[in-house]
């Protein structure tokens, strides 16, 4: 074991004690003398031309300061690339989905800009909508985007290997369609945002966001003010998800409200607009033809994707290159081929949400493994470890493997689900008759990148400040929007520094002050920001040493920082008090600060968008999940009362976290697999509310979670951690329908898990049953 | 439907606003107050966020009407310690990895403490149904479940 | 999501309220624990210009008994009806159906007067202004379409009351008082299966209180409740089954249907069903066959019409197995 003073041990997080004492301030939380408070107002047309918005009557009202439209903000779009810049702060034009906004309004109170929104008039002359991916990406189906002929957000093609040969020479080959549904991020906290804007052209705003960086370039560029004037302060953060990465209209138009009217605004989302309007996980129609030797090697994927986009294309091209990335792993492809396409629909934009663009590929690969098992009479175990990937390993699409413990996850998931004990393989029980209640147990395996690597600004910068009494900050632009980064990244100071993780201080991300970040999203913070702050930790004490090695007459390389103190590695009784080095430090000659500075970036060439050549990331994280299901088989409900998580993540910088970040994603899983969707009728949200959509209470999730850390030290992430909260969710879903399919013999390949559709499947197998025995008989 | 002069006594004192009836709870709590523990997220009653305690009992105070708890005891999260004297529950909420984001805490906290105060030893089936109406999206429930089970032995 | 401005009163009697909902006609609408009505109000689908809160009305909380009939004034907490020592001895079905609701603070804010008189509710009714404007009004909005039943010349909202289902299974009567005086019916009388308007209280009436008539010998009951999520969710179908006598020879056997319908069903053996061939598995299938023909639904919340049948025929089944193995 590794003999770290701070790092391994269960601590509680930093910021616990402020949350839950109610004092953690949200953005809602906030306000400013003479805070005005905006509205926005929404299409009620999925598609439509706007042919005239007249805000006289809003204007008018006593009370309203600012009313704003598309106008307002020019010509202005925003995108992660400058090739799917196809977003406005307030629809130009055209609406291209429900719920679009399309005017706002400041006033007084919220009372007075409600009624100021019910005076606003527009005209529409409504359009042609399509709302289905496939629809249109067809002929003559309705256009959202001028420049963007055929609905084609995104579109992929590529290969690696001879797949055609490898069909070929496959034993079995197997082609199903799967269906992943619209779901949302689910934070509890609306989005929001407070504007303070002051002549001539300085910005500052409160917003909640997971990734603040991508804001303060957005609104540098659409107020074009010097980014040294945006300053972004980042408070307490009520989950996000991925869907708090960037810029959205509630913060453009905070800003442009606050411009207008000259007074601070603050607009703070309703559930019903979040749940309506906002961004939320890719739809995807997934179809997978896989081929296998007959002892379940699999040999080749030939995969095609269309993905519902929405009205735009957010960090679609990420979630489009995600899919064909971690069609490579876990297991081992040697032949491949994946064509997807992101189709634009009149739906709200399809972004990243935990797992961005995995979980719907992971779904469809491992169901069809499971299939394939059952098929070819193969051991659903001995089928994955058989086809796991290992250390060394190198895709035949170009991803490195540097560190594995796959095999050590399988084990260790089928040892805490004590499978050898429940799983009976269908084929032993289908002629038995099923109970009311029948059970089952299922496995998946997963994998997820320990940092996307993405084109432009990619690295994480830490800069330390030891104060002369001992104690420490941390500038990190990297933010916790609830996952623990901050309390992590604290302890890896702390370590280095030899203090008490109680002495350092994360203030939260404030954009004049903490170094640029490219954002907390694709489980890129504790490896990543992780080697900034352990390069920036080291910076400081080295920036200490010669003082140390002074006081203590010994060599620099013989000193040791640990428990408050500095002492020659051996000799800690002969030891310095830290705090003592720090004040003679800071005191020595005439004076100096000791400031420490880290940058870290991956070093791996930037995810190819096109090909999906090469690594997605330095580091990749692999695991396994075991799920017990009960299904009722006279309603066809499906429970999951036990789940495991067993997650190779490299190094456990905090294990209370860890098993936090896994149960979490279980929560996440469990929802998207039974109980969670956006029921939605020609573009219009039928549940846009957390009761109808479903949000899993504590009835619904596993009364049972068991989280197992496998430990491989990665080389690359820092002290060999890697990530543990997205991939922990990607094969949540497998191993729910693969039990599911143990337990009743079913295949269910469309989500959501409904009572019904289990009902119907069950029903339909009964059907098929007969009718093959009369057409025998 | 003019102003009137509104008594909340909460936390043990009495606050007078002057508001309007058709003012929820949450809202004069938060806006005219100042008690932003109480978190404001569906407004309809779906998530529990803005639980507080009124004469002993958890309540939804997005549903509530302000004018109609004059003289009753409004106990919200902000009477409940503070981060240096934390109360038992928000103790074990720490020290359990209860919280994450942190949003749905508040709700939460209250909605355990309105059971610990009735029902100082909860069995597990207990604890929840006492959460049941708030919701958490990051933690999965499971060691909110146990943070109130270690409260309850705590105070016990 | 703000709720707009109303007039507020806190009548201190039942006549004072009473007169108030007469005088204010239309323009009223009564508040007693405000978790159905607070929330059509910020949706903006009921907009009454004045509030009669009824939380200041003398007794109307009260649980006693009153001679061998226990009266539950309308104004009693969901809590206080399933922690009521007088409820738990003698229908704890109710107890039962009054914990099915919602979650814990919704039982401590909502009445059982509130729970019987709960709004019939769809996808398509309770949504904000700029969600109904997506679309033409529907009968509940003051509209002229049903889009549960499309093509239906009526309201098809669905009525979700859970207690009400235990109430009517127990053969409750509800007591309504009105400005010249006051009637007692019996609850299935008092729905109506119509989702614009599923009560029979006449203008300026309200309901008062509960009467439970004393158990029968060997009387037991069930609320069984079957929804999306373990809580928060209205039931996608719940039954409520009481029967008396023994399971050899029933005395008396009820079942009531909530969930699947603009008004709760009951559901009884047929008259010339003979009571002393007891609860056989005959008159369960019976039963089942019978609860699942009057379940005349429609297709909502992702679930289809035909798959509500079935549940109900499941949960009758499941309902009366218990009550025979009791």
């Amino acid at each position: 074991m590794s003999d770290y003073a701070v790092l391994g041990k269960r601590l509680p997080r930093v910021d616990g004690p402020v949350k839950a004492a109610g004092s953690a301030r949200f953005t809602d939380d906030l306000s400013l003398p003479g805070m005005l408070h905006g509205k926005i107002l929404r299409s009620p047309h999925p598609h439509a031309r706007i042919l005239r918005i007249d805000t006289t009557r809003a204007e008018q009202l006593p009370g309203v300061r600012a009313v704003i439209v598309g106008e307002d903000f020019g010509d202005y779009r925003y995108g992660l690339r400058a090739d799917t810049r196809d977003e406005y702060p307030l629809a130009r034009g055209k609406v291209r989905y429900l719920g679009e906004e399309v005017a706002a309004v400041a006033a007084v109170d919220e009372d007075t800009a409600l009624e100021a929104l019910e005076l606003i008039r527009v005209d529409y002359e409504v359009l042609p909508a399509v709302t289905d991916p496939e629809e249109a990406l067809l002929e003559g189906a309705p256009q959202l985007h001028d420049d963007k002929p055929g609905n084609i957000s995104v579109h992929m093609k590529t290969g690696f290997g001879d797949v055609d040969e490898a069909f070929r020479q496959a034993d079995y080959v197997r082609e199903d369609r799967f269906y992943s549904q619209s779901v949302l991020h689910g934070f509890l906290e609306p989005n929001a945002a407070l504007a303070h804007w002051e002549a001539p052209n300085r910005i500052t705003i409160w917003a909640s966001k997971q990734s603040p960086y991508f804001l303060y370039r957005n609104l540098s560029n659409c107020f074009n003010v010097p980014l040294s004037n945006v300053r972004l302060i980042q408070p307490y953060i009520g989950g996000g998800f991925g869907g708090k990465n960037g810029g959205y209209p509630v913060d453009f138009c905070a800003v442009m409200l606050s411009k207008k009217s000259g007074r601070p605004v603050k607009i703070v989302l309703t559930m019903e607009e979040v749940l309506s309007s906002h961004r939320r996980r890719h739809p995807m129609i997934v179809r997978l033809k896989t081929g296998v030797r007959k002892d379940g090697t699999i040999l080749a994927h030939d995969c095609r994707i269309i993905a519902d986009g929405g009205a735009g294309t957010g960090v679609g091209p990420s979630t489009i290159a995600n899919a064909f990335y971690f069609l490579n792993l876990p297991y081992v492809v040697p032949n491949v081929r994946y064509e997807a396409f992101r189709a634009y629909t009149n739906r709200p934009i399809s972004v990243a949400q935990r797992g961005n663009g995995i979980q719907q590929i992971r779904y469809a690969a491992d169901v069809q493994l499971e299939m394939i098992a059952h098929d070819l009479g193969l051991d659903p175990v001995r089928i994955r470890q058989k086809n796991a990937v290992y250390t060394g390993y190198r895709t035949a699409s170009g991803m490195n493997i540097h560190s594995c413990g796959l095999q050590e996850t399988i084990t260790g998931a089928v040892r805490a689900a004590e499978w050898d004990t429940h799983y009976r393989p269908w084929r032993e029980k289908e002629n038995e008759p099923l109970g009311r209640i029948a059970t089952g147990v299922g496995i998946a395996c997963n994998s997820f990148q320990s940092g996307a690597r993405l084109t432009g600004h990619n690295c994480c910068t830490a800069v330390i400040k030891v104060h002369e009494d001992g104690t420490a900050s941390l500038l990190t632009g990297s933010t916790d929007s609830g996952q623990g980064s901050e309390t992590v990244l604290a302890m890896i100071v702390a370590e280095v520094l030899g203090i008490r993780l109680e002495d350092v201080f994360v203030p939260q991300t404030d954009s004049t002050v903490t170094p640029v970040d490219p954002g907390s999203f694709g489980s890129r913070v504790s490896s990543t920001a992780g080697n900034a702050v352990l390069i920036a930790a080291r910076d400081a004490r080295q920036q200490l040493l010669p003082v140390a090695a002074e006081l203590l007459k010994a060599a620099p390389e013989a000193i040791e920082f640990r428990d408050c103190k500095v002492f020659v590695r051996g000799a800690p009784d002969k030891a310095l008090r830290f705090r003592d080095l720090t004040r003679q430090t800071v005191a020595w000659g005439s004076g100096t600060s000791i400031i420490g500075q880290g940058s870290w970036g991956q070093t791996v060439p930037p995810m190819n968008f096109e090909t999906g050549e090469g690594d997605a990331s330095g580091a990749y994280s692999f695991g396994t999940q075991a799920a017990w299901v009960e299904v009722d088989t006279r309603t066809g409900r499906v429970t999951v009362p036990r789940m495991v998580v067993a997650h190779d993540l490299g190094f456990a910088l905090n294990p209370l976290a860890v098993e936090g970040q896994h149960e979490g994603s279980i929560a996440g899983g469990v929802g998207h697999t039974i109980y969670e969707h956006c029921v939605e009728e020609n573009g219009q949200n039928l549940t846009p509310n957390l009761t109808a959509y479903g949000l899993p209470t504590v009835y619904d999730l596993p009364r049972e979670m068991v989280s197992l850390s496998i430990e491989t030290i990665d080389p690359v992430g820092a002290f060999g951690a890697k990530e543990s909260g997205e991939g922990t969710q990607v094969s949540t879903i497998p191993a729910i329908v693969n039990a599911i399919h143990n337990a009743i013999g079913v295949w269910i390949t469309d989500l959501p898990v409904t009572p019904e559709k289990v009902l119907k499947a069950l029903r339909d197998k009964k059907a098929q049953a007969k009718a093959t025995a009369e057409g025998q008989s | 439907m003019a102003m009137q002069q509104m008594q909340l006594k909460v936390n043990g004192t009495l606050h007078t606003v002057m508001e309007q009836p058709h003012r929820t709870l949450l809202e004069v709590l938060r806006e005219e107050l100042g008690f932003t523990g109480t978190k404001r997220a569906c407004r309809v009653g779906d998530c529990g966020a803005c639980t507080v305690i009124i004469d002993g009992k958890a309540v939804l105070s997005c549903l509530t009407l302000a004018v109609e708890v004059q003289g009753r005891e409004i106990i919200t999260i902000e009477a409940l310690g503070d981060g240096d004297r934390p109360d038992p529950l928000q103790r074990s909420f720490v020290d359990c990895g209860a919280v994450q984001c942190g949003f749905c805490t508040p709700g939460m906290v209250m909605s355990a403490k309105a059971l610990l105060d009735e029902n100082p030893h909860p069995d597990p089936d207990e604890v929840r149904r006492a959460i049941a109406g708030n919701l958490c999206r990051c933690t999965g429930y499971a060691k909110i479940v146990e943070a109130i089970e270690d409260a309850a032995t705590r105070l016990a | 999501m703000r709720l707009k401005k109303f007039e507020h009163f806190e009548p201190r009697t039942l006549s004072e309220a009473c007169r108030l909902l007469k005088e204010q006609g239309d323009k009223a609408a009564l508040i007693a624990g405000g978790t159905d009505l607070v929330v059509r109000m910020k949706y903006g689908v009921t907009q009454p210009q004045c509030l009669i809160n009824l939380k200041k009305v003398e007794g109307l909380g009260s649980i006693a008994l009153v001679g061998e009939n226990l009266h539950v004034g309308a104004l009693a907490t969901l809590t206080q009806v399933r922690c009521s020592d007088l409820v738990l001895e003698r229908c704890p079905m109710l107890a039962e159906a009054a914990l099915a609701v919602g979650a814990a603070q919704l039982q401590n804010m909502g009445t059982i007067g509130g729970n019987i008189c709960l709004e019939p509710r769809c996808w398509y009714f309770q949504q904000g202004r700029s969600w109904r404007q997506a679309r033409p009004d529907c009968f509940k909005n003051g509209g002229s379409v049903c889009y549960m039943a499309k093509g239906s010349r009526r309201c098809h909202a669905l009525y979700c009351g859970d207690t009400a289902a235990a109430l009517l299974a127990l053969g409750a009567k509800v007591r309504l008082v009105n400005p010249g005086g006051e009637r007692i019916v019996p609850i299935e009388e008092f729905f109506v299966d119509d989702g614009m308007r599923h009560t029979d209280l006449q203008p300026g009436e309200l309901l008062a209180e509960v009467i439970l008539p004393a158990p029968l010998p060997g009387q037991r009951g069930t609320y069984l409740k079957y929804r999306k999520r373990g809580a928060l969710d209205f039931p996608i179908a719940g039954v409520a089954a009481v029967m008396s006598g023994t399971t050899a020879a029933i005395a008396r056997l009820r079942i009531a249907i909530t969930g699947v319908g603009s008004s709760p069903l009951v559901v009884a053996p047929p008259p010339d069903y003979p009571s002393e061939a007891g609860l056989t598995p005959a008159l369960i299938d019976l039963l089942v066959e019978m609860a699942r023909k009057q379940t005349r639904t429609v297709s909502h919340m992702e679930v289809s019409a035909s798959y509500r049948k079935e549940l109900v025929g499941v949960l009758v089944r499941d309902a009366l197995e218990k009550l025979g193995g009791a």
